[in-house]
């Protein structure tokens, strides 16, 4: 509790560096926990950009729980994303639809009570496999309940080539948290080892600082060790990371004379 | 019985060897005791400049060594060296366990955090292996703050202290671990000669009562010449006298 209650007071003399140390650390604690599964929080984004699947729109009426509907169409093989339109976009699939059947209708007259969804389905399912898709949508929803539009297929676009960065991303992060982690112990390092010299030299307790860093930061490396036991070899640069910038603080500390 | 821990370099042989165990019996006699510190022959230089050049001493329990000598003369070297924070480059120095016998120091740029009050810089003392509950601590520095007159300034930040008041508390501090040595580094360079000499008469009083030791630096040696104890001259790195200070 002494060597807790040290560091938390040595931090609130350095909001800055208390700060910094804090985000990188909560920032490995999280890339430990979500693993390279955290890469695809980007991946959505990306996937606008690059839509390569065959999709199509479907629009029902409010009163169907479109987010249900959602979670039932996930469930089937070869359904990749389903996604919640927004009201703006719904009318204007509506318009879409209407104008595709040569019907022009004013926009007052246009019923906005709709819910709106976008089926993405798998580059390589058969025909056969996406009238059935369409099929459970329609007993989903009830068969008068649903309008659905034509599956486009847009042209797949070759990548021509990716940068590092993006095909490795969770690399990239796990090597930029590490050096951040680093710089945020370079940060506090010192401070507390001159005042780890200041009690040790009035308290009887010896090697304050090695202990103190060694207890605080004992969640993070068990964090990361962790990680390395679920998610394998993807967690081995942040490991890396980590262990070293303990060992070379605790090193550096003790052989660093503060006066 | 404790046991005494040797730091030495060089060629001196068998300096690794068993520690010497001395006996010791505080509380019950007001004489100096038995050898609680030893240097001998001790070298340490920075940078090429001979802070200590073969130094000898002894410290033994009991004992208010006053350690003078001009500014540069190697006073606050020896005191650190002595300390364990400075390694000897050459020669040997025995201490005893600080399991056993607590050291501690007063320096001379005082080593108080300067953006906290002077009660929260005396708080780091408190020592739950030593004091009871806080309550005792708290009694001790009440005690200790009204004897040198600075209760009521205890609320003060550091930085907004005087020199005088910064070194009292700087000095009661070091009194509030309840050593067994005191290692003091000009502790009453920014004081006049009344509150100097109620620094020492509490540090004699400590002496008296719980056996303390104490080494006192000062470049002032006509104030140390007005105190009770052996006085040890240095210059350039070496001890050139030591003994009464009548006998300079």
């Amino acid at each position: 509790m002494f060597y807790l209650n040290f560091f938390i007071k040595s931090f609130l003399r350095r909001p800055w560096s208390a700060l910094t140390w804090m985000a990188s650390a909560v920032t490995i604690l999280v890339l430990s926990f979500m693993g390279p599964n955290i890469s695809e929080y980007w991946a959505g984004e990306v996937a606008k950009v690059q839509e390569v699947n065959p999709y199509f729109y479907a629009i029902m009426p409010k009163k169907i729980n479109s987010g249900y509907v959602k979670r039932k169409l996930l469930e089937l093989p070869g359904v990749e994303k389903v996604f919640v339109l927004s009201e703006a976009k719904v009318s204007a699939q509506i318009k879409s639809i209407l104008s595709a059947a040569n019907l022009e209708l004013d926009d007052n007259l246009v019923d906005l009570s709709y819910a709106g969804i976008k089926v993405s389905l798998s580059p390589d399912l058969k025909e056969s496999s996406q009238d059935l898709i369409r099929n459970y949508l329609t007993r989903l929803t009830g068969k008068n309940e649903v309008t659905m539009g034509a599956i486009k297929s847009p042209e797949v676009k070759k990548v021509e080539s990716k940068s590092f960065i993006s095909e490795n991303r969770f690399l990239v992060l796990t090597i930029m948290a590490s050096a951040a982690y680093f710089i945020a112990l370079g940060l506090i390092y010192r401070p507390l080892k001159e005042e780890s010299f200041v009690f040790e030299q009035y308290q009887r307790k010896k090697q304050i600082y090695l202990k103190t860093l060694s207890y605080t930061q004992a969640p993070i490396l068990v964090g990361v060790i962790l990680s390395a036991m679920i998610y394998k070899i993807s967690m081995i640069p942040l490991v890396g990371g980590v262990v070293f910038s303990m060992a070379f603080y605790l090193i550096l500390g003790e052989k660093k004379k503060v006066c | 019985m404790f046991n005494l821990q040797r730091d030495s370099h060089g060629g001196s042989s068998g300096l690794q060897g068993k520690s010497a165990q001395f006996n010791r019996n505080l509380g019950t006699s007001t004489q100096i005791g038995s050898r609680l510190m030893s240097m001998q022959d001790v070298h340490v230089h920075f940078d090429g400049i001979r802070a200590l050049n073969g130094v000898d001493f002894k410290l033994h329990q009991r004992e208010i060594v006053f350690l003078t000598g001009v500014s540069g003369a190697g006073k606050t070297t020896f005191l650190k060296t002595l300390a364990g924070i400075h390694r000897p480059h050459r020669g040997k120095i025995e201490r005893p366990d600080p399991r056993h016998v607590f050291t501690s120091s007063i320096f001379q740029d005082l080593k108080l955090f300067q953006d906290q009050s002077c009660e929260k810089n005396l708080f780091t003392s408190y020592d739950s292996s030593v004091y009871r509950n806080k309550k005792e601590f708290e009694s001790d520095l009440v005690e200790l703050t009204k004897m040198l007159g600075v209760y009521d300034r205890l609320h003060l930040k550091v930085k907004d202290a005087n020199g005088g008041l910064k070194q009292k508390i700087a000095f009661i501090r070091t009194m509030l671990t309840r050593p067994d040595v005191v290692l003091a580094d000009e502790p009453t360079a920014a004081l006049d000669y009344d509150n100097a000499k109620r620094i020492f008469d509490i540090l004699n009083l400590y002496n008296v009562k719980q056996g303390l030791s104490v080494i006192w630096a000062t470049h002032n040696k006509d104030l140390a010449k007005k105190f009770t104890g052996r006085m040890v001259h240095m210059d350039k790195g070496r001890i050139i006298y030591s003994g009464h200070a009548c006998f300079i």
